[in-house]
């Protein structure tokens, strides 16, 4: 009878070591047990700001203070290119003819850069409303 | 200890027991992700906490205030800078009309930003619910601030943007038009 005694004492033990070992396993810093790269979802890679094909959605919130609400920007209409087969009396294209116009360079570069850099806080609204 | 053996076996089973629940209590406790120092919705209801929030949030409108007055100068540039590109080519005998209206259409919609940033600028400036150091003195004010601040910055950045996007279109149309650029 003691024998049978010691031995479930000596299970027991057994269990005891076995389950401190898989606690402390899985007690590690990330604090998962799991791997750590396993842990974390892969963030998409962040896009470089470019423009955008189609101006923004203006708010429809009327502004206060007598200010003037912009009518709702439209985009622009690209107008689809048409397959149509040129007539066969049609001369055939010349290369256009290019001017200098470095006035013209320097202002597409200007408003491109204004373009990308509008100032934005685009998760402001959103941790605003988080906060009870 | 002087215990009977079906006590020992009994206390011995009883242990064992107890650690295995505790295991899988241990394996079923929720992980939660560890990147970065975000609130969980429980330490937001905490008012240090959510002042921290607000008073960070209120930091965040005066720097989008103020960069969005730099887009504003700069804004102003490019309408100056426009304006001299239609005269040097309605000089040079081109017909520069789409130009002008887009141009006109671009100061109208900057200056319709410009009253939004201004709305923000007072808001920002008389701080209600914030001290001078923008520290939260009344919760429910500082967050009525900031949906003002941030409703109006919106609303002058959607104008700047949209105002640039559509004049950089005419002035590419206007380019092409006059093979003033490279084709593709």
């Amino acid at each position: 009878m003691k024998s049978r005694t010691t031995s479930w004492m000596m299970f027991s033990l057994l269990a005891l070591v076995a389950a401190l070992t898989t606690g402390c396993g899985r007690l590690r810093p990330n604090g998962t047990g799991a791997p750590a790269a396993a842990t974390f979802t892969a963030a998409a890679p962040v896009q470089a700001v470019e423009p955008t094909a189609t101006p923004l959605a203006v708010a429809t919130s009327a502004p206060t203070a007598g200010a003037t609400v912009a009518s709702a920007a439209t985009a622009p209409t690209a107008s689809a290119p048409t397959a149509s087969a040129p007539a066969a009396s049609a001369p055939a294209p010349t290369a256009t003819v290019v001017q200098n116009d470095t006035s013209g360079d320097a202002l597409d570069d200007l408003l491109g850069g204004l373009l990308n850099g509008v100032a934005d806080d685009p998760t402001f609204q959103s941790e605003l409303d988080q906060i009870p | 200890m002087n215990l009977n053996p079906l006590s020992r076996k009994l206390l011995a089973g009883l242990a064992t027991g107890a650690l295995a629940l505790g295991l899988v209590i241990v394996n079923v406790t929720p992980v939660y992700a560890q990147d970065g120092p975000t609130s969980t919705p429980s330490e937001l209801t905490r008012p240090e906490i959510r002042q921290q929030r607000l008073e960070r949030l209120y930091q965040r409108a005066v720097n989008w205030s103020e960069g969005q007055a730099d887009n504003l100068v700069r804004a102003d540039e490019a309408a100056a800078t426009t304006q001299t590109y239609i005269d040097e080519k309605k000089a040079a005998g081109l017909d520069t009309s789409a130009l002008e209206a887009a141009l006109a259409s671009y100061k109208t919609q900057v200056a319709e930003a410009r009253v939004f940033h201004d709305q923000a600028v007072t808001v920002l400036n008389t701080h209600n619910g914030f001290d001078a150091d923008g520290k939260v003195t009344d919760v429910p004010a500082a967050r009525l601030t900031l949906a003002d601040a941030g409703s109006a910055l919106g609303q002058a950045r959607v104008r700047i943007y949209n105002a640039t996007f559509t004049l950089r279109q005419a002035v590419k149309d206007f380019r092409e038009a006059n093979g003033l650029t490279v084709e593709p």
